[in-house]
């Protein structure tokens, strides 16, 4: 048994140390994914204390198949989608108008020259859904059709939205670099 | 998927970052409890050992109580006595409130042992009293910097001083010094022949300064955010920015935003109650590059584009193109078509990032007009006024330029000058070539008389010496020649079969010619048996 699993055997038997323990180990990672769906900081840390909640009280599901940060990053972002969706967001109506949309295509380059840390700043600026799409294909890499079902809205819907928030994200980018 | 989402994924699947420890606080909340039935299962060990302990302990109480004793109470006392006195050098700051609110019991019982066990045996004489006088006007006092000044009643010289205290002035004014932040016991000592006269305080000495305070950086550059780090203090910071949005990210660490471009001055205090330490720094945000970019589009696919840019302000220490092209003086030529990331690199590590696009350009127009020479009018001059792009051309696009005349190359040239030979119409073209794949022409038909006679169409019989005779040149060899001059009405006025004899505005050699319009016509054969035939008109003026 490596020392992870040890630690949530203890997390299983509710040991206030072994949470402290995987607290330190996960807090960034969970921070991380809370942050890339989110607006700000201030509801990054709200769903991370809903995620790290969640987590205090599912830990005993764990079956240790598979790995644990899988695990957890699969019970970030489900919880991240109903966050979202508790915040009852709309995602056909989103308004995008104030997004100059260009039509040009952004040079990779301008991208992997940014901090991950700066992108994660222009992605808070997305509208929600579109955040949401972008972060459910691109990072999470689900399909158009698992996320429409996730969503519950239309396979064309999810594929245009996704469209709509790469160019808004690309608008975004060479705004923030002007 | 393309590289755009690719490098996206790459760069945010491993995104992390701590939140503040507000949130952990939060979190540490709701930690499940554990139920008593499970506590005990989880625990029955511990349990096992703590109920042995308890009934061990019993059993050594029971024994120990028949024989109480008295020493191991003095025992105690004393341990408890000598570890405070260590201590007293040098606290730390956790313990120092603890100690603060027992002070005056600890005082008087550490001032007693330490005299008693010391001095007091070997040094009271006979005859001599010990008497204790508020010679220190406080008997324990916190100072915030390295120096206190005190009113002694008494004199400074029986001052007894631990290490690190050092001691200066008068008895009006006696300041005592330390430069290692600590509790100091000092005690103060008068011997006279019957009397000594005792008195002792604490003294604690604060740093005044906070010295683990540390900025990401002193310099930053345009929008970047400051960090700053306070280590070891369990105080918050109150900020004198009004202007700035301030955050905790972190246990030590702080987040300063929206500096503004120029010289900020970053202020803040900490109050721990007892001192007041206040943090003063200024930090420079570097001004945004302002720059310029002049391109010229490549023409046909070619690496015949040019990029210069030109900065505002600042020196950029460095230009880049894509990552692989770079230089300080922000000119790039033989580039390729398409899209470029330029990177514009000033002050410390500061970049700025533009996205461009080279054009490519197929769009070529030739175009020239042409002058006819005002002396020789077979001879034209063309002008080539070709546009790229609707713009004219520039010689670095490399363009060859043709010019051909019915269909013959004549020069490659861009402003050529031509003489036609050929009566009539003449076509010219002007091809503008960067490859076979790549070129455009632009033709013109221009009607040319061509002639070798030089014919005045005036002239003044008056005798002046200027004019006074009309005659006709040809340029180069003629084999046959007749020349014959009539009046308006049809009545021959000369006739000559040799051109180089003239008319002298006689009829027949005598009569003068009236005035007025007169007609001309010349038959013959040039030198390569091509006839020529030339009309015209010409004007008698005898004033």
């Amino acid at each position: 048994m490596t020392d992870n699993e040890k630690l949530i055997k203890q997390c299983q038997k509710k040991s206030s140390k072994a949470f402290n323990e995987l607290y330190k180990n996960y807090a960034s990672l969970v921070y991380g994914i809370c942050l890339r769906y989110t607006k700000d900081k201030a509801e990054a840390e709200d769903l991370m204390q809903e995620c790290f909640i969640k987590l205090l009280s599912k830990i005993g599901e764990y079956e240790f198949k598979g790995s644990f940060e899988g695990w957890l990053r699969r019970l970030t972002v489900n919880n991240a989608i109903n966050y979202i969706r508790s915040k009852k967001v709309n995602i056909l109506s989103e308004d995008v108008s104030e997004y100059e949309m260009s039509n040009h295509e952004m040079d990779s380059n301008v991208i992997s020259k940014m901090s991950a840390g700066e992108i994660v700043n222009v992605i808070n600026q997305l509208p929600d859904g579109y955040r949401m799409v972008f972060n459910l294909h691109v990072i999470e890499g689900y399909k158009h059709t698992e996320i429409a079902e996730l969503l519950g809205i239309s396979d064309i819907t999810c594929r245009t939205q996704y469209k709509k928030a790469r160019e808004a994200l690309m608008a975004l980018i060479k705004k923030n670099n002007e | 998927m393309s590289d755009f989402d690719k490098i996206l994924k790459n760069k945010l699947e491993n995104f992390r970052e701590f939140p503040s420890s507000e949130v952990f606080n939060n979190i540490r909340k709701n930690y499940p409890k554990r139920s008593f039935s499970e506590f005990v299962r989880y625990n029955k060990y511990y349990f096992i050992a703590a109920i042995t302990t308890v009934l061990l302990t019993a059993v050594i109480i029971a024994i120990s109580v028949k024989a109480p004793d008295k020493n191991s109470q003095i025992v105690l006392d004393n341990t408890i006595n000598n570890t405070e006195i260590v201590n007293s050098d040098n606290l730390n700051n956790s313990g120092e409130n603890n100690l603060n609110k027992k002070n005056n019991d600890v005082y008087n019982l550490n001032a007693d042992n330490e005299i008693l066990v010391s001095e007091n045996n070997s040094n009271l004489k006979d005859g001599q009293k010990e008497q204790f006088k508020n010679v220190f006007t406080s008997k324990d006092t916190l100072i915030c910097g390295t120096r206190y000044e005190t009113k002694l009643k008494g004199k400074s010289e029986n001052i007894i001083l631990p290490d690190d205290i050092t001691i200066s002035g008068l008895n009006d004014l006696t300041i005592l010094s330390s430069h290692k932040p600590g509790k100091y016991l000092i005690r103060y000592v008068e011997k006279s022949q019957n009397c000594i006269v005792r008195d002792s305080m604490y003294i604690t000495f604060k740093n005044s300064s906070l010295s683990d305070v540390s900025v990401s950086n002193s310099v930053l550059c345009p929008g970047e955010d400051l960090i700053i780090t306070i280590r070891n203090n369990e105080f918050a910071p109150k900020w004198n920015l009004s202007d700035y949005n301030v955050s905790k990210i972190s246990v030590n660490n702080y987040l300063i935003k929206d500096l503004k471009q120029g010289r900020n001055t970053v202020k803040f205090d900490i109050s721990d109650g007892d001192c007041l330490y206040n943090y003063e720094k200024d930090i420079e945000v570097l001004n945004t590059i302002r720059y310029k970019c002049i391109s010229t589009p490549s023409v046909c696919s070619k690496s015949n584009a040019t990029l210069t840019v030109v900065s505002g302000n600042g020196t950029p220490s460095e230009y880049s193109l894509n990552n692989s092209y770079s230089n300080n003086t922000g000119i790039f030529t033989n580039l390729d078509p398409g899209i470029y990331s330029l990177s514009i690199k000033y002050g410390d590590g500061c970049r700025i990032y533009d996205t461009l696009l080279i054009r490519d350009s197929f769009n070529i127009s030739p175009y020239f007009i042409a002058d006819r020479d005002l002396v020789n009018k077979n001879k034209y001059s063309f002008q080539n006024l070709t546009k790229v792009d609707d713009k004219g051309y520039e010689r670095n696009n490399s363009i060859k330029f043709i010019w051909k005349v019915n269909g013959e190359e004549i020069i490659e040239a861009d402003n050529p000058e031509y003489e036609f030979t050929k009566n009539g119409n003449n076509t010219v073209e002007l091809i503008a070539i960067l490859d076979e794949s790549c070129q455009s022409i632009y033709s013109e038909t221009i009607n040319v008389a061509i002639s070798n006679f030089r014919i005045p169409n005036i002239f003044t019989p008056n005798g002046d010496g200027i004019g006074d005779e009309f005659r006709v040149f040809y340029d180069g060899k003629i084999k046959s020649y007749s020349l014959t001059i009539m009046s308006r009405m049809g009545e021959i006025a000369f006739e000559s079969n040799n051109i180089a004899e003239s008319w002298d505005g006689k009829i027949n050699g005598n009569d003068e010619a009236a005035e007025g319009l007169y007609y001309y016509i010349i038959r013959g054969e040039d030198e390569f048996g091509k006839v020529i035939e030339q009309k015209g008109a010409l004007q008698l003026v005898r004033h």
